[in-house]
């Protein structure tokens, strides 16, 4: 069996990222990835926090090819015809090191790649790894998913050491496996590191790119040059189910997409198909002038990881470890949404620990162990375990409905001029207050709320 | 591919026109008249770039789809909506347009899905997500 020092499984962000770094200690790391080109199976809502994982490869992105550099923040309610929206510009977001940038993966990932290629990593296209390989022979079928997936008795982590890979009759061996597979975690599931996402722990998202001229989506978005914006709505749009909407705009088109729990989608007991949400909020009054004279030019979707740091695979074993979707380490708290900064950062100290393993000549799950314990020390474990209640408290379906409604009420009776007498802006503002928010429920929820 | 532009100026121009008449008395749904019949979603899968596999990468055990699976969450679920129910009753699904987003395997509790990832080069290609 051909054998090289590291395989890395999927070159989406985490397992370019890693493979980057790996080529750079100057080892000898082999990229496969199924696509055509890396980004071609990837989706992001998309912004990427460049903040946290700037510093990690420092020369990378200056020249990345980022979208727009995102200066204004909105969150929309919407509820009973109605849109409250909560906006802030900041000057710190922006500057010359802003917080965040939009992304279009089939750009970024093709530089990371690139960039990869120079720094004498393989990456291959159009390759896609059917199985990983455990010692003893034993080989997960990668038949993918279906009744009797194997790793139920064992749990993850019970199987041997991983030696590499099979894509198609091919097999190739490796000191080090990287897992980036993504969200899905077929072949990790089937060789038994990890478990299949379940519905609960799930979300899906999906989106429409929309073209639209930049200087439309700067004169409709109030941007500068360059500017982006992001906006999250939350209410009515997932009709009670726990999620939302998306809106980022990109350089000359804006992503418009839907999230929406798995378990809450299938759990219903109408006849609602999960792509109706986004043609209602498309069509909605308050929505339907961004978009006016937009062209569709793609529809994508993915699975999203929402489990929190509870449900984060064992990172690591004898000859593997786990990064990004595939070790399920992104994070939806409601009003940021992060998991390319995870993935990146992830793939940064998995190339890290794997190239002192290798110095030292132990890649076993030992000799791996500086991974997790760098993720620990990283904001990437840090910001999941500050997080460890959030999914929890998302269930809450109040969240989704009576809270849009109460605030967009509240909002809308503030600015109403009826007919007759109007009250006090001081009795309509606290009567709104106490009747929506000041009972045992919303009090209850205050409480819960008070530990995120 | 060409209904696209078509359809989308439409709904640009039927919310403008909807919007004057209906400020303040309508609810944000009351303007039926004039919303625009949202996108198909088969023209929205014809402007994503496919390449087409011979075999199938998702198989449904009819078996089980039909003796232990009580809702067929599978309509319903899928983005793309792949799936819909034969002349005979039997869920098929409509692999070709599928997203590989991986909905289906994941809410299908029964397990009656054998899914993979197509083989490598084939399926989904995005260009701009």
């Amino acid at each position: 069996m051909e054998k090289v020092d590291v395989i890395v499984v999927g070159g989406g962000l985490a397992g370019l990222s890693a493979a980057y770094g790996l080529a750079q200690a100057g080892l000898e790391v082999m990229v496969l990835e199924r696509g055509d080109y890396p980004g071609a199976k990837n989706v992001t809502g998309g912004r990427l926090y460049t903040s946290v994982v700037r510093d990690l490869y420092p020369e990378l992105w200056e020249g990345a090819p980022f979208e727009r550099a995102v200066t204004r923040e909105a969150i929309s309610m919407l509820a009973d015809g109605r849109m409250a929206t909560f906006e802030i510009a900041a000057e710190e977001f922006g500057g010359r090191r802003p917080q965040s940038f939009t992304v279009v993966r089939a750009k970024l990932d093709q530089y990371l790649a690139e960039r990869t290629g120079e720094a004498g990593g393989m990456v291959i296209p159009k390759m896609k790894v059917d199985a990983l390989l455990t010692e003893g022979g034993s080989e997960a079928s990668g038949a993918g998913g279906g009744p009797g997936a194997s790793g139920a008795d064992g749990g993850p982590g019970a199987s041997g050491r991983v030696i590499g890979i099979r894509a198609g009759e091919d097999e190739i061996g490796a000191d080090v496996v990287v897992v980036a597979e993504g969200v899905l975690g077929l072949l990790s599931s089937e060789a038994g590191l990890r478990e299949r996402p379940a519905a609960a722990d799930t979300a899906l998202g999906y989106k429409e790119v929309i073209e639209l001229p930049a200087s439309v989506i700067e004169d409709r978005w109030h941007l500068n040059p360059g500017e982006g914006a992001a906006q999250l709505f939350m209410g009515s749009v997932t009709k009670g189910m726990m999620g939302g909407a998306f809106l980022y705009t990109n350089r000359e088109s804006i992503s418009l997409g839907i999230v929406v729990g798995m378990e809450q989608l299938r759990s219903r007991p109408d006849e609602l198909e999960s792509w109706q949400l986004l043609d209602e909020l498309k069509t909605s009054p308050a929505v339907a002038p961004l978009i006016k004279g937009g062209e569709v030019i793609e529809y994508s979707a993915h699975a999203v990881a929402e489990g929190g740091i509870a449900k984060v695979p064992r990172l690591l074993g004898d000859g593997y470890v786990m990064v990004g979707d595939a070790a399920g380490l992104s994070l939806n708290a409601l009003i940021t949404v992060r998991g390319m900064d995870f993935a990146i950062a992830s793939g940064y100290h998995a190339a890290q620990a794997i190239a002192a393993a290798k110095a030292a000549g132990d890649t076993s799950a030992a000799g791996l162990a500086g991974y997790e314990r760098a993720l620990r020390e990283s904001f990437v474990l840090k910001d999941l375990q500050t997080a460890a209640k959030v999914p929890a408290l998302l269930e809450n379906q109040r969240l989704f409905t009576h809270y849009p409604e109460a605030v967009t009420k509240l909002m809308a009776d503030i600015f109403t001029i009826g007919p007759g007498p109007t009250e006090k802006l001081s009795k309509t503002g606290f009567g709104g207050v106490r009747r929506s928010f000041l009972n045992l429920a919303t009090a209850k929820d205050a409480l819960s709320f008070r530990k995120i | 591919m060409s209904e696209t532009p078509d359809e989308t100026a439409t709904a640009g121009a039927a919310a403008e026109a909807g919007a004057a008449p209906t400020i303040g008395t309508a609810p944000a749904s009351g303007a039926a008249a004039t919303t625009p019949a949202p996108m198909k979603i088969d023209a929205k899968l014809g402007l994503d770039v496919f390449k087409l596999d011979k075999e199938p990468h998702i198989v449904i055990d009819h078996e089980i789809c039909r003796t232990v699976c009580a809702k067929k969450v599978c309509l319903t679920v899928c983005p793309a909506d792949l799936y819909e129910l034969d002349d005979s009753g039997d869920v098929i699904v409509n692999w070709e347009g599928c997203l590989e987003c991986g909905t289906c395997l994941i809410c299908c509790e029964p397990q009656a899905l054998s899914w993979k990832y197509p083989r490598g080069e084939y399926g989904v290609q995005y260009r701009t997500s």
